[in-house]
């Protein structure tokens, strides 16, 4: 036996065993990225919508969850700290280029800003002149009317696209299926909790995605946002991670790839091309569009394999929408349990004897931890669906008592852009020295 | 041809499965960092942002500007009423006498007051902290720093004893752009469940300078600038690597035009920063920045010139701590604490992130009077405070957010960090030189200490029985008892200098003691742990436990001095006021010589 | 034996350019591991920091740069104020240099800057487009930018580097603010930042090779969103070759002559933008010749998507007569396509 070459291959390949596992895995995770790309290419296709108005739906309206604050808690207005009369003796960088006087800041320099701690905007707080951008993010985002995407559901032509591409309620929907051409779709149902829609296709034999159920996606794994609405043999891609499971009380993931028009309606896929979601405008509060936050990192990916039961009933032509009991919680009770503050008229949970001081410690069962726990219970259930709790209520000395069934009532909002008052979850900026 | 096979298949692994298999590590090391990673909110005002357990006790890192100012209007609560087994004891004890129950109830809610509540002038009512867990908890804001935007929060437990998931501090400086990082926190309080975000992305650039909002608070003088989306909400949250240590804390973003959004630029304190202030946050103090009261900047003219490239000084006062020093206008400025100084920024980075009053060294070549420079002198000079407008709580080490508890549980936890040693027995013998000549020795077995100083030699044997009296001084020829000041001489150098402590016998020696603050020696972060007694005596150890000086009240000098350790190198300030011309040197041995502690030896 | 010593002389080449433009960042660093860190150091000595005169609120007055060849030709894109006299060039080991302009190219909108070699210690290290096999680019490709955004780097600072991937490609209905982008070659869309200060840097592949010049941020008119983009490097060549090789370039003649289709759209009063919908469609036209009737919606051409009326006249404007597009329509509920073959007005 010759050993000769077997010897100097061994002697080029021993080299390469050596190395550690994970040789640079970006680069290895590019041809897989790709592969995953043409997996998924044939079941993401090209929604196109055409005619309607630009009109607002819904009404404002109160929601379940910590009480707003009241108008008593206004900023304090901290008094102007006397700054110590030293001239600037902090050293500023300069360009040279720059007539050296020391003081001057450099305008062109862009001034970052302390991120705020989520606290609402204060209509009170007055804004200075060269802060006006760093306001809040504009609440009207005006939609053009671009391609959007979707994801095939059934080989016999049931579409998932946004309820984003429906916000125009167009007169006219196309669904362009890669290699199999251009069809007229018919809107059929939708869940506005979840911002998908349902549309169908006449047409057979439509390649079809695996779908990963999200007991099965993890809170780090890559997340690939793919889209159609720049029109070309490749769907477009955003990269990502999966950020966190269960948001918009359980129903999306949410990705840190950017989505935007680009990729709405689009499915978001794992390296091996599986889907984890579905691209959607949301937001927590149910009362915009949650369009402002595209391409910031926080992207929300309705989740499908879970909701067997919700598509069946989006097939039947249903309009789903979030659920509503009608509480507000108090923010200072850590628990057990959640401790209503109020309950808003004509809200399911006046109607069922609720009231101030309560203390909701059981739904359906399961121990509240607190406020926050209550709403996840709560605020993940559609209109309709119903819950039974368990109350203590004012009197000290009472047992706590079942209450329900109570049917949860349509949320009096929906997930639709109101309108240029609209305002994301609000969050202000705190004034260096003062104000909360 | 088997192994050739085998060998084969090794190296051609599908890519994927290698992908797939990096894929679950990240999410390994993400998923146990995540339960550290908490939300902090208000208790009664809507908002919040984001912080990371450091330590098992349960305290939390996280931005100032999250935090706040404190309460203006808070009270501290009353004290409570003695608990009914605690009067039953005392009535026990006092029978038959005629005891005042309210002069004692007095007296023991004046000791739960020492014990339980801050003494500074102002207080945070207590912050509501989310964690993964679904949980909400109480937490106490222990120490701000409101100049570069931190603050540290300690949970209170729910049932005695309780302990949380943690994460520990990396080592920021070893950060590269294009590294791989993770953010993690609470944008937009999405979080219902309070679960934590996690982004990902990469170092976009390193010890990037920002100038700070208002009156110099929350400037970020050495930070890191990221790609991972931060957004409004991730404030206070961790930044970690990908071997999941905490490398920074975001903080800050960069916005454009769209409001306020991430736009791939975000801002993070960086660790070692944090580190320099840990000793001072954990105490619950409101800390403070130093400054060289001067400002540099930049040249950049050909060679040839008068100013040739470099660093130069700008602007300074006649009466500043550099100027005092004999650095004036216009010298160049080549190096801060051994570190080669080449840009304005750079500078303002290095002391940017040091605290006041830490004592520093900087190289300069003075301008000559006919043009060109002189030759590099190096000054030794105490960094000032740097005045952030934001109101501080008192003066000196009444200065306090946290209480003696919170102090205890502090120092304990950190002395149960420290790497258990079993070494055996050593002696140390630590020589130190000082100006003119004269030198100190101190000699030590564990229990005996031998201190010569100038020519007199004090001698402190076992001082387990309290009374000091097995010791003696030899003096002038003559060996004779020890004078009052004497004995308290030795006993403060003994229960002050962790030099002479053995390894194994640190946690002993610091079982009174409480942590009091931080101080930076010689470069690096250390602790600072107040002994129980007279003496002002405070025991010095750095972030890993070694030794780093110490300081106490000295009856024979009559003055205050504080001595820097690390290693050989030696720094001694008496009164504030450095004394130059220390130096110092090191021996340990196996067994000590026993003419060393004999009387007629 | 030779092998060794060739691989030890590249190697000491290597290094000593590394070594050439002096210890250039102002904080000790470890070496790089990652491939992200390898390419971001290997690349960050030919970027350059570029300032012009103080700008406007609406033009920042500072950018990036890309070196191009070791005489110091400089390519940025011309989006800030360049004054003469007062641009300047910071380069990676901080020194700072004055620049003479070139003129820009207009259609492009970069410009060459040029700065003394003389003046730099060391060697410059050039960038150049790459080769067409080596250019290609696809979809998901993971990508590094490099810029100095919002100016955070000064002096001998590094400037910023983000990463991420191409998005993909797009051509039509980009704008810088409220400018049609005149460029019409496809650019490079990516999720790699972009922010003001950045534009003039690069995008590069993982591996190194220059793919893209960043391009101020973008808005498309397709999602109403604001875009990070980049121009394909190779779509520079014909510019730096004619000013930094000196190779003549051939005057392309903008003779533009408008294709017909015969075809006239139903122009709703009232209505901002209405849909394509037929009116009339001439006698002998390309438009009968495919079979459009009245009341037939035009949704599409070749790749373009038709919303309105303006869009179909925008989007024609692209063709020349002779050229065959693909249409498509809906009629009714049924959607039609076909080929219609533009052709020049006949003459009356």
């Amino acid at each position: 036996m010759n050993l000769r070459p077997a010897i100097v291959l061994f002697g080029l390949l021993l080299p390469l065993a050596a190395q550690p596992g994970n040789v640079d895995e970006f680069l290895k995770l590019e041809p897989v990225l790709q592969a995953a790309l043409k997996k998924a290419g044939p079941y993401l296709v090209t929604v196109e919508t055409f005619g309607g108005t630009r009109h607002t739906l819904g009404k404002d309206g109160p929601m379940d969850g910590p009480a707003p604050p009241t108008p008593r808690q206004k900023p304090k207005q901290v008094p102007k700290l006397e700054p110590k009369p030293l001239p600037d003796e902090l050293p500023v960088p300069l360009d040279p280029a720059q007539p050296a006087t020391p003081s001057e800041q450099d305008p062109e320099k862009h001034e970052p800003v302390p991120m705020p701690d989520g606290k609402p905007q204060d209509p009170q707080d007055k804004e200075k002149d060269d802060k006006k951008k760093l306001g809040l993010v504009a609440g009207g985002f005006q939609q053009a009317q671009g391609k959007t995407s979707g994801i095939v559901l059934t080989s016999d032509g049931w579409i998932m696209i946004s309820r984003f591409a429906l916000n125009l309620d167009p007169t006219t929907i196309l669904i362009n299926v890669p290699g199999h051409g251009t069809y007229h779709a018919q809107r059929v149902g939708e869940d506005t909790s979840r911002g998908i829609a349902l549309v169908k296709i006449e047409v057979e034999g439509l390649p079809v995605p695996e779908f990963v159920h999200p007991d099965n996606i993890h809170v780090g794994q890559w997340a690939f946002a793919l889209g159609r609405t720049f029109a070309e043999d490749d769907p477009t891609v955003h990269l990502g991670i999966v950020s966190a499971k269960q948001r918009l009380f359980g129903r999306a993931l949410q990705i840190d790839a950017y989505t935007s028009p680009a990729n709405y309606g689009g499915a978001v896929v794992d390296i091996h091309g599986r889907v984890l979601g579905i691209a959607v405008p949301l937001s927590p509060s149910g009362r915009n569009a949650g369009v402002e936050w595209y391409d910031s990192g926080i992207g929300f990916a309705t989740t499908i394999a879970d909701i067997p039961d919700l598509i069946e009933r989006m097939k039947n032509g249903e309009i789903l929408q979030r659920g509503w009991l009608g509480v507000q919680l108090s923010t200072s009770h850590l628990g057990p349990g959640a401790k209503i503050t109020g309950t808003p008229k004509d809200g399911a949970a006046k109607e069922a004897g609720l009231r101030k001081g309560d203390i909701i410690m059981k739904v359906d069962g399961v121990d509240v931890l607190n406020g926050p726990h209550f709403m996840m219970l709560v605020s993940s259930r559609l209109g309709g669906d119903s819950c039974t709790l368990v109350v203590q209520k004012k009197q000290k000395d009472s047992e706590p008592v079942e209450v329900g069934p109570i049917v949860l009532k349509d949320a009096p909002w929906s997930e639709q852009r109101k309108g240029k008052e609209d305002l994301p979850a609000s969050f202000s900026l705190p004034e260096p020295e003062g104000g909360r | 041809m088997m192994l050739l096979a085998v060998l084969a298949s090794c190296v051609m692994q599908d890519p994927i499965d290698a992908v797939a298999a990096s894929e679950a590590h990240r999410v390994a090391v993400i998923d146990r960092c995540a339960q550290a990673v908490c939300s902090v909110m208000s208790m009664d005002a809507p908002g919040g942002g984001s912080g990371v357990i450091f330590d098992p006790a349960g305290f939390v890192l996280t931005n100032y500007h999250v935090v706040g100012k404190p309460d203006d209007d808070y009270k501290l609560p009353d004290p409570p009423q003695p608990p009914e087994a605690v009067l039953e004891a005392w009535r026990q004890q006092t029978e038959g006498d005629d005891p005042d129950e309210a002069a004692f109830i007095a007296k023991w809610q004046k000791e739960w007051r020492r014990e339980h509540q801050p003494s500074g002038a102002s207080h945070y009512k207590n912050k509501k902290i989310g964690l993964p867990d679904g949980k909400l908890y109480e937490g106490v804001v222990l120490g701000i720093d409101p100049g570069s935007d931190l603050a540290v929060i300690r949970l209170l437990p729910k049932v005695a004893g309780q302990t949380w998931p943690s994460c520990t501090l990396g080592n920021s400086d070893a950060l590269l752009v294009g590294e791989t990082v993770f953010a993690m926190g609470n944008p937009f309080l999405l979080a219902t469940d309070f679960t934590p975000t996690v982004t990902f992305g990469i170092v976009s650039g390193t010890h990037r300078y920002q100038e700070g909002q208002g009156n110099r608070m929350l400037v970020y003088p050495d930070c890191i600038q990221v790609d991972a989306p931060v957004n409004p909400g991730n404030s206070g949250g961790p930044l970690f690597n990908e071997a999941g240590e905490v490398i920074g804390i975001n903080g800050r973003i960069s916005i454009g035009d769209r409001g306020r959004v991430n736009v791939g630029v975000g801002f993070a304190i960086a660790a070692n920063q944090i580190k320099n202030f840990l000793g001072d946050l954990v105490a619950g103090r409101h800390t403070e920045h130093g400054t060289l009261d001067m400002s540099a900047w930049f040249m950049n003219s050909r060679a040839g010139k008068t100013h040739k490239r470099g660093v130069f000084v700008q602007q300074t006062f006649a009466d500043s701590i550099v100027a005092k020093a004999g650095v004036a206008l216009g010298d160049e400025i080549t190096s801060f604490n051994g570190i080669e100084v080449r840009s304005a920024n750079q500078l303002a980075t290095l002391v940017g992130v040091l605290p006041a009053g830490t004592w520093v060294t900087l190289s300069h070549r003075p301008q000559a009077a006919l043009g060109g420079f002189g030759d590099e002198r190096e000054v030794t000079v105490k960094l000032t405070a740097l005045d952030t407008g934001s109101s501080r709580d008192g003066t000196g080490d009444d200065a306090r957010l946290g209480s003696r508890i919170d102090r205890r549980i502090a120092k304990d936890q950190i002395v149960n960090s420290w790497p258990e040693s079993s070494e055996p027995g050593v002696t140390v013998q630590w020589t130190r030189r000082g100006p003119d000549g004269s030198k100190l020795v101190a000699i030590t077995d564990g229990e005996r200490i031998r201190l010569e100083i100038a020519r007199s030699v004090l001698v402190s044997l076992d001082e387990k029985e309290g009374d000091g009296t097995q010791g003696f001084a030899k003096a002038n020829g003559e060996v004779r008892d020890l004078t009052a000041d004497e004995r308290e001489r030795l006993r403060r150098e003994r229960i002050s200098n962790p030099v002479l402590w053995p390894r194994a016998a640190v946690a002993a020696h610091l079982q009174h003691a409480l942590l009091v603050g931080g101080v930076h020696v010689h470069g690096a972060p250390a602790y600072r742990f107040a002994l129980p007694g007279d003496g002002d005596c405070e025991a010095w150890l750095f972030l890993d436990g070694t030794p780093a000086g110490f300081a106490f009240r000295d009856p024979m000098r009559r003055a205050h001095v504080q001595w820097f350790v690390r290693d050989t190198k030696l720094r001694v300030v008496v009164d504030g006021e450095l004394e130059t011309g220390w130096s110092s040197g090191m021996r340990a041995t196996g067994k000590p010589e026993d003419q060393w502690f004999r009387r007629d030896a | 034996m030779r092998t060794a010593m060739m691989v030890l002389a590249a190697a000491s080449v290597l290094s000593a350019q590394k070594a050439d433009f002096g210890k250039a960042y102002s904080f000790d660093e470890r070496k790089p591991k990652t491939q992200i860190e390898r390419t971001v150091d290997k690349l960050m000595p030919s970027i350059v920091k570029i300032h012009g005169a103080s700008g406007l609120a609406t033009i920042k007055s500072y950018a990036t740069g890309i070196i191009v060849s070791d005489q110091g030709h400089i390519v940025t894109l011309d989006q800030i104020l360049l004054q003469k006299d007062r641009t300047r060039v910071v380069l990676y080991d901080g020194s700072v240099h004055e620049a003479i302009l070139y003129p820009a190219d207009e259609k492009l909108l970069v410009r060459i800057l040029k700065i003394d070699p003389e003046e730099v210690d060391g060697k410059l290290q050039p960038l150049w487009p790459p080769s067409e096999e080596q250019a290609t680019y696809r979809n998901g490709q993971f990508v590094v930018s490099l810029g100095n955004s919002f100016r955070l780097a000064e002096f001998s600072e590094k400037v910023s580097a983000t990463f991420g991937v191409v998005v993909g490609k797009a051509n039509t209905a980009l704008r810088y603010r409220m400018a049609d982008v005149k460029y019409d070659n496809d650019i490079i869309l990516t999720d790699a930042c972009n922010n003001p200060g950045h534009y003039g840097g690069g995008l590069f592949t993982l591996d190194g090779r220059w793919i893209g010049l960043n391009m101020r941020l973008l808005d498309s008119k397709e999602t109403n969103t604001m875009w990070s983009a980049a121009i394909p490097s190779r779509d520079l060549l014909p510019y730096l070759e004619e000013r930094v090789l000196g190779k003549k370039r051939e005057v392309e003649t903008d003779k533009v002559v408008p294709v017909w289709t015969g075809i006239t759209l139903f122009e709703q009063a009232g209505r901002q933008s209405p849909p394509a919908y037929v009116e009339r469609v001439k006698r002998d036209s390309p438009g009968r010749t495919l079979g459009l009737r009245v009341d037939d919606l035009i949704v599409r051409i070749d790749d373009f998507s038709i919303r309105s009326c303006s869009e179909l006249r925008s989007v024609l404007k692209k063709y020349v007569p002779g050229q065959t597009v693909k249409v498509m329509w809906k009629r009714g509920t049924r959607v039609m396509t076909g080929d219609m073959t533009l052709s020049e007005e006949p003459k009356k």
